[in-house]
């Protein structure tokens, strides 16, 4: 493919050469308020989908003002100017995050140019559909906002890469590897979000089995069915009485057969290779049902974050205390979500183990909650530029 | 009593007979994989394996693991074959020492006989000579060409490396060969592609050839051939009605499924079929698409005997088959369909 074929989805038409490099908004922009307040009305009518409708809240007029409130309080002492030109490449399949991606570097006064690839599904069609409904209405926003849809073109990666002041890529070790060869522009800067693992943490002598509870463990693994980076996968357990555990698995697994969710056929394959797969590897045992699997480990260090496949599946580990999970957590270590802990006894084992991984700790249920702060970096302020004066 | 059972006409066996060898000696298999390949008594130990009662029992190993893990349960091995790898960059390795590879033969030998008679025909191979000429180690193509090289004599390779017909030698064989039956055999997608469309217009008579072929429809899916088109063309251009598609798998080599005068695939004596749900994994009864597991009396030396393929199907019938075949008689759909992915899961990359 030739650049000058490159397909803009959002503006159409437009060609690689018309991209706007030098005109940039301020931060939170009036407009850029507007719009996305918009947006957000929009997609949450999208009742029939799930993730937009996540999206929708998320964007939603409180969440950008709040955004907006500690934005201009951490930097009430500087200016903050827009980084310029960031060039984001979407994960194939979580529809929405680019939308995370561009709305942050939108709000700092980026112009932002998108990568998104050529799987589609209604989903993703839906919400470009509503994007560019919505951003026609905002004249200033025209050329601020440019989604590219391509393949595995270098050269088109090459030319975006080569006119960013930023580069952001999300998802997948091999994705960060094959597009971190290409040269950006020695002045800009690069994100990127490696393939990570993450971890619930329970207390189940403090935790009462409900409902409640069990919806918010199912939000932060089955969402994504289990393949989101902040997605638990291993859940963890202080010392516990083994008939409580017992109790927790049953009541999990009933509360999944009743939500019912949906696997498609070469999923339930997939699945059952990996648990065999991991069987081969180390010492396990694997209790399976058409909902869930459970592995379970007799030490943190026999999970293997590669075999495993999402889908309902969890490690199960009895560790003695949380400093036990954080001195073994690695740089693949992103969300731990608790429950039944102290917000104390948390800060202080954070503050004495120093643990190389974990960049978020959330309450259970709050795992899928996109923030500005992701992987232990503050995208607003990597998006933009602070400046100093100092007269 | 294992080895006799190769010795009978292989589709004579009805359910409860058939059973009872199959849970017995597939238990004994078990246990001495269990014993002697140290991958497959990890696998059995975390998944809490009981001795099989039933046959839906026995714990199935996925296909995908011949390709990540190299397992066997013997030391002698005298032979390696591959999977051709045309669908996925890995390829299968199965490990057969010479008491597998034996039996192997044997079980071919038995359910081709039913079929073609005891008397070698003359054979055309719709391949090229140089498939087969790696001597140590063997594609599934290479292992299906010599396999079934044994029921045929004058053996006539009939593609050039390029895939051309070599007319002039075909021409010549028909001809020497015109009074008598013929076996031709090839891979599905070969047959089509570099035989049915290079003699079509020839306007040969092949009305005295037996087809055999095997390896899949997913290529030819694509453009919309389906078995029964498949049959009817070959059928309309040069008389050639008898046809016999088979299904079976590297992992099982021996353990082949073959298409009788109804179009139904038989499982023989020694081999069996269960369909599952594929998300349970729960068994399905007849007439219920799912995914196939194969049960097979052969895989000694590596542990092979029960596995879960990665192919749809269904069973449509058993003991009861109007070509007077006894045993579970199915059907192949196609593969499962891959899956799309989900999460935060790489956008590039190879």
């Amino acid at each position: 493919m030739i650049l000058s074929e490159i397909e803009f989805v959002i503006p159409k038409g437009v060609k690689f050469n018309e991209i706007n490099t030098d005109e940039f908004l301020n931060p939170f922009d009036d407009e850029v308020l507007e719009f996305l307040d918009l947006l957000s009305k929009e997609l949450l009518k999208l009742k029939e989908f799930n993730e937009l409708v996540a999206l929708g809240f998320w964007l939603r007029k409180s969440n950008i003002e709040k955004m907006k409130k500690n934005f201009f309080k951490k930097y009430e002492n500087s200016i903050v100017l827009p980084r310029g030109v960031a060039f984001h490449i979407a994960p194939s399949n979580v529809d929405t995050i680019f939308v995370y991606s561009f709305v942050l570097s939108m709000l700092v006064g980026n112009v932002n140019i998108l990568r998104i690839g050529q799987k589609t599904n209604e989903q993703i069609l839906t919400l470009i559909k509503k994007i560019e409904e919505v951003l026609i209405k905002y004249p200033k926003l025209k050329n601020k906002l440019y989604i590219a849809r391509y393949g595995y073109e270098e050269e088109i990666n090459r030319f975006f890469s080569s006119i960013c002041d930023v580069r952001i890529i999300w998802g997948g070790d091999e994705t960060v590897n094959t597009i971190r060869k290409i040269p950006l522009k020695p002045t800009a800067l690069e994100l990127t979000f490696a393939d990570k693992f993450s971890f619930a943490l329970l207390d189940l002598n403090n935790i009462e089995l409900n409902e409640q509870f069990f919806e918010k463990l199912y939000r932060d693994s089955y969402t994504f069915m289990q393949q989101a980076c902040s997605s638990v996968r291993a859940i963890c357990f202080l010392p516990v009485d083994i008939n409580k555990k017992k109790e927790f698995w049953q009541k999990f697994e009933k509360f999944i057969e009743k939500k019912n969710p949906i696997f498609e056929d070469k999923e339930g394959i997939t699945r059952f290779n990996a648990a065999v797969s991991m069987a081969i590897e180390e010492k396990i045992k694997v209790y399976r049902s058409k909902y869930l699997y459970v592995i379970k480990v007799d030490s943190l260090d026999k999970i293997d974050r590669v075999k495993h496949p999402g889908l309902g599946v969890f490690y199960d580990i009895d560790i003695d205390s949380i400093e036990e999970l954080l001195k073994f957590s690695t740089k693949k270590e992103q969300t731990l979500s608790l429950v039944g802990i102290k917000k104390e006894g948390l800060l202080k084992a954070i503050k004495n183990v120093k643990p190389k991984g974990f960049d978020r700790y959330v309450r259970v249920g709050d795992a899928m909650n996109f923030s500005e702060v992701w992987d232990g970096f503050d995208l607003f302020s990597s998006l933009s530029r602070i400046i100093d004066v100092d007269i | 009593m294992v080895n006799d059972v190769y010795d009978l006409n292989p589709y004579t066996l009805e359910r409860k007979q058939k059973e009872a060898l199959l849970i017995n000696e597939l238990n004994k298999l078990t246990e001495f994989h269990y014993k002697n390949c140290n991958e497959y008594k990890n696998i059995l130990d975390a998944f809490g394996y009981k001795k099989a009662e039933k046959l839906e029992d026995f714990f199935p190993i996925p296909v995908l693991l011949f390709k990540e893990y190299e397992l066997k349960s013997s030391q002698n091995i005298v032979k390696t074959l591959t999977s051709s790898g045309t669908t996925s960059s890995k390829v299968s390795k199965i490990f057969l020492d010479k008491e597998t590879a034996i039996l192997q033969t044997k079980a071919l030998i038995k359910i081709m006989q039913d079929f073609l008679g005891k008397k070698r025909l003359p054979m055309l191979i719709v391949d090229t000579k140089s498939t087969v000429s790696n001597r140590y180690k063997f594609s599934a193509r290479a292992a299906g060409i010599l396999g079934l090289s044994n029921f045929g004599r004058k053996h006539t390779y009939i593609l050039d490396d390029d895939m051309r017909l070599k007319k002039e030698l075909l021409l010549e064989f028909l001809n020497t060969y015109k009074d008598e039956k013929i076996l031709i055999f090839g891979f599905t997608f070969m047959v089509w592609e570099y035989f049915y469309k290079q003699i079509k217009d020839l306007n040969l008579d092949l009305s005295n050839a037996i087809l055999f072929h095997s390896g899949g429809w997913k290529k030819l899916e694509n453009i919309k051939v389906s078995n029964e088109v498949f049959k009817s063309l070959f059928a309309k251009c040069c008389g050639l009605k008898n046809i016999h598609n088979f299904y079976g798998m590297v992992e099982q080599v021996g353990s082949i499924f073959v298409e009788c005068e109804e179009g139904h695939l038989h499982t023989p004596n020694f081999a069996d079929i269960i369909i599952r749900e594929p998300i349970s994994l729960k068994p399905l009864a007849k007439g219920e698409e799912g995914v196939i597991e194969l049960l097979s009396l052969i895989p000694k030396s590596y542990p092979g005997h029960v596995i879960l393929t990665e192919d749809v199907g269904v069973i449509l019938g058993e003991d009861d088959c109007r070509c007077g075949r006894k045993g579970k008689y199915f059907k192949v759909s196609g593969r499962l369909k891959k899956a799309e992915q989900r999460g935060c899961s790489d956008t590039f990359g190879n």
